[in-house]
């Protein structure tokens, strides 16, 4: 690599800069959803697939995205609900590899989780039922 | 009268008058637990547990005894939704033991912890994976 003189170095940044900026400027001027940080559980799961399957939670729970994310910065882990929900799509996860391994694909639209969703157990409410009367209705 | 069956009244007899002070005793104290070669996943429970769990299912399947079990002879296996069912209840107990193991079924409560047949059947025989389509 040659030597910048000193004098020069600013404007060798500067030239850099702009560079960089003409070759990614497109890229910035077309709104992209921003990249998913801190996957843990959903791995290997594109954007779209994630965004869709977490409008289908909300739709399952009752609930908005701020049950589990924090608000303004999602890939935050601060909320109980969080853990607790990773720890339920891990179960669900298992649940459908274990025991409908068999079940059918699920349709354009439908969970990707499979046969068992997470509005299997909850039904629109935050905590499931175990028998007739129980449960937040 | 021959005299081996002389000998096998007299052996009757004894087995009968030995018989008589078990009976005597009355019921045992510890309710029986449900055992037999057919109960293969349902086990440890006493029988009022076992038959309270079983109309636990009917409600929570909204079928009657005659959906899993074949008619007059509740121990046979002839219907297949039998072995459907006790799949799905060592599934339930998987499940409990793994995400809930803390969790203590009250008094009448379906023995197979926090996640019942009722969580996920809802009083159908098919459980559901979305909400219903809005018409």
């Amino acid at each position: 690599m040659t030597a910048v003189p000193g004098r020069h170095r600013g404007t060798a940044v500067a030239l850099t800069v702009l560079a960089v900026c003409a070759i990614t400027g497109p890229a910035v001027a077309q709104p992209r959803p921003r990249p998913l940080e801190n996957i843990r559980v959903l791995k290997g799961w594109t954007g779209d697939e994630v965004r869709a399957e977490m409008r289908l939670i909300n739709e399952a729970l009752g609930v908005k995205c701020e049950h589990c994310h924090v608000q303004g910065n999602f890939p935050r882990d601060e909320k109980r609900t969080k853990q607790t929900a990773r720890r339920m799509i891990e179960l669900t996860q298992s649940l459908n590899a274990d025991y409908f391994a068999g079940a059918a694909a699920p349709a354009p639209g439908a969970s990707k989780f499979g046969r068992v969703t997470c509005y299997t157990c909850h039904q629109g409410a935050i905590t499931p039922k175990q028998s007739i009367g129980t449960g937040d209705e | 009268m021959p005299w081996t069956a002389v000998r096998t009244s007299l052996l009757v007899a004894t087995a009968l008058t030995a018989a008589v002070p078990t009976l005597a005793q009355g019921p045992p104290l510890q309710p029986n637990i449900a055992e037999g070669p057919k109960i293969t996943v349902l086990t440890g429970l006493t029988v009022p547990q076992f038959e309270s769990e079983m109309r636990h299912f009917v409600q929570a399947l909204g079928f009657g005894c005659g959906g899993c079990h074949a008619r007059g002879n509740f121990a046979s296996d002839d219907n297949p939704r039998k072995a459907v069912a006790r799949r799905m209840i060592d599934m339930t107990k998987a499940l409990n033991a793994r995400a809930f193991p803390a969790f203590v079924p009250a008094e009448g409560e379906s023995v197979l912890g926090r996640v019942t047949c009722f969580t996920c059947h809802q009083g159908d025989v098919m459980p559901k994976s979305a909400p219903a389509p809005v018409p």
